[in-house]
């Protein structure tokens, strides 16, 4: 019943099927997939709301040539020079969470640190800022704006040189 | 006929060895298949990505100055009356932004005239954006209808203006906040009761418009200016004469003189706040009440530009004035601070 | 045998058939597959956001006129480099009747550099 004929198909069929398992291995492994991801579009919302509330807070409510530093300084400068953490936070929470319809709101919580330049030794410090809420794990952007300030003759708990200088406000935001 | 040899008597039935082969192969080409089968899903892609729409649209609105923008012999979009078909047409972009340079920053009069609308067809012939055609043309584009909802509400108030229908559960979001600047520049005049019966306010455009940052700039050929009259000394004094503009031509020569003229735009005396003076004969009645607005639009119709130099001249019937002009600029006149407000963008 | 019995060969001519077109497929046509990226990660990638806040704040240095303070430019340049992961770079100069202001940012992914003028008689 088995004689060498019986080879002849079932030869012809493996060939076939080793050929076409070996052509698709190779072929998915050379081509990569990227499959969307919708996660990123979170993260996209929140750093251009993010940057939005520090620059609206970073704008003055009037031009330079204002002679009055309460018009003439943004929010976020004044809060700086002032160490005003608390105040700050209040009023980026407020913003970032506000919503068109009055009467819902946003869940969102943030972390914000001062980075500036040692004139003297050219080395960076920071500074904690606010935290409204502890950082565990989730999912967060971080967003940042220069500052200009000067805090001459303020009260500078947090030893700002002063002088003319530009500093860095980061801020660590998260949802939930 | 494949399995039969030649020779053999045809029995109809497969050889033990085709049916082997035959099946090896079809569990490799089924096994095949399948692992293909995920390389093709990008092909056959229905979902659009809402929230790309979203984000592209509140871009749009909040960081484009729109187009026609205000430039050089052009006006910008908001200036347009719609109810002439070519106007319409000539908007390319709604955009609310001042100006290119200002992403963030927004003009209060082209969010008004953003959320004047009308659904078709008694939008055409009309100075109102067709819903929901215009914003689909002239602010989402692409192929695809899509339905949307934009609103929007300075913080601190609860009116909001919106545009679009509720959306459903699911749909492509954004929000934005923005500083809105609010129009209006204004000043105090204090009287010096040295001895004239007229004053003059002196505005040189020039200097106004030379300010870069647009957020903190006088714009009175495009926004209302009020000028606040204070220390009325002598009781019952009156405005005796319509106040007219003297404008000194860029180019030197003899300064023209314009009246003020009744109809809207034009420079409204108001003896009290919300009461217009009617008549100038015999007087209108001043008090430290009293206060001059210069209706948006009025220097415009009056053909000014940013390079004029004017003075107004008010006059009174008593010696309520000084000897020189009060100048109008930025250490005088002060404006609003802008105001901040959230903008949201539904896409679905 | 004379000859090769080749009657089995279709199924071998049927592998290798569909073998190819797996590849002509993959290789063509399922190039889509290898440009996945979704708008959200392009979006996160371009720094817009950095270059008109960096594009603000020069402009509030010239209009508070301390453009030449060289601790500012290091302030700039050194957080800048350390904190953002971007070389920052500045500088202004008069030229007739023209200020200048030249800036320059760079994060490895984009670069930006603008002459910005002003006309001041």
């Amino acid at each position: 019943m088995v004689n060498n004929i019986g080879q002849l198909y079932t030869i012809e069929g493996v060939a076939a099927g080793v050929l076409m398992v070996f052509t698709a291995y190779l072929v998915i492994n050379s081509t990569t997939v990227i499959t969307p991801q919708d996660i990123h579009i979170i993260d996209l919302q929140l750093e251009q709301l993010g940057n939005d509330a520090l620059s609206v807070l970073d704008t003055p409510n009037s031009s330079v040539l204002n002679p009055d530093p309460a018009e003439n300084k943004s929010y976020l400068q004044r809060q700086i020079e002032n160490d005003g953490g608390n105040a700050f936070g209040q009023n980026f929470s407020f913003l970032i969470n506000s919503k068109v319809n009055p009467y819902e709101s946003d869940n969102l919580n943030f972390n914000a640190t001062i980075y500036y330049r040692d004139s003297a030794t050219g080395q960076l410090r920071m500074e904690e800022f606010y935290q409204s809420a502890n950082y565990y794990r989730e999912n967060a952007v971080k967003v940042k704006r220069w500052v200009y300030v000067n805090p001459t003759g303020q009260n500078n708990p947090f030893g700002l040189e002063e002088r003319d200088q530009v500093v860095l406000v980061e801020v660590l935001l998260w949802r939930g | 006929m494949p399995g039969i040899k030649k020779g053999y008597h045809e029995s109809g039935q497969l050889s033990l060895d085709f049916i082997v082969g035959f099946t090896i192969f079809m569990i490799a080409f089924i096994f095949v298949i399948t692992m293909m089968s995920g390389l093709f899903i990008g092909l056959f892609s229905r979902t659009v990505d809402y929230d790309a729409v979203a984000y592209r649209t509140a871009v749009i609105l909040v960081e484009d100055p729109g187009e026609p923008r205000a430039y050089v012999g052009t006006s910008s979009w908001h200036l347009l009356d719609l109810s002439y078909q070519l106007n319409r047409d000539s908007i390319k972009r709604l955009g609310l932004s001042l100006e290119r340079q200002s992403p963030g920053h927004l003009q209060s009069q082209k969010v008004e005239k953003f959320f004047t609308y009308a659904p078709l067809p008694g939008c055409s012939g009309n100075d109102v954006f067709c819903y929901p055609d215009d914003y689909r043309n002239k602010l989402l584009f692409g192929d695809y209808p899509y339905s949307f909802n934009i609103s929007y509400r300075i913080l601190g108030k609860t009116d909001q203006y919106s545009v679009g229908e509720i959306p459903p559960p699911k749909h492509g979001y954004i929000r934005r906040l923005v500083k809105v600047k609010e129009p209006g520049a204004s000043m105090n005049v204090d009287l010096t009761n040295l001895g004239n019966e007229y004053i003059h306010v002196s505005m040189n455009f020039h200097e106004l418009y030379n300010l870069t940052n647009p957020l903190y700039r006088i714009d009175p050929l495009n926004e209302k200016t009020t000028i606040y009259l204070r220390n009325f000394l002598i009781p019952n004094t009156a405005m005796v004469k319509t106040p007219f503009v003297i404008i000194f031509p860029t180019s030197g020569g003899e300064p023209t003189e314009v009246m003020a003229p009744a109809n809207s735009p034009t420079i409204r005396v108001y003896s009290e706040p919300g009461v217009p003076c009617s008549s100038y004969s015999p007087g209108c009645i001043m008090s430290d009440q009293s206060y001059i607005e210069i209706e948006e639009g009025f220097f415009k119709r009056v053909g000014l530009d940013e390079y004029s130099y004017i003075k107004i001249n008010l006059t009174f019937n008593q010696s309520i004035g000084g000897f020189s002009d009060y100048v109008f600029d930025y250490t005088t006149a002060t404006i609003p601070p802008p105001s901040t407000a959230v903008i949201e963008v539904n896409v679905w | 045998m004379a000859r090769l019995n080749d009657e089995g060969q279709w199924i071998v001519m049927m592998g290798f058939i569909i073998s190819i077109s797996i590849l002509i497929l993959a290789i063509a046509v399922g190039e889509s597959s290898l440009v996945g990226k979704t708008t959200s990660e392009s979006v996160l990638e371009f720094s817009k956001c950095d270059i008109q806040d960096l594009r603000s704040e020069i402009m509030t240095l010239k209009e508070r006129g301390i453009l030449d303070n060289p601790e500012i430019k290091n302030d700039l340049s050194e957080i800048s480099i350390q904190r953002v992961s971007a070389v920052t770079y500045f500088s202004s100069w008069k030229e007739y009747n023209y200020n200048y202001i030249f800036l320059h940012f760079n994060n490895g992914v984009t670069t930006y550099n603008e002459v910005y003028d002003e006309y001041t008689p």
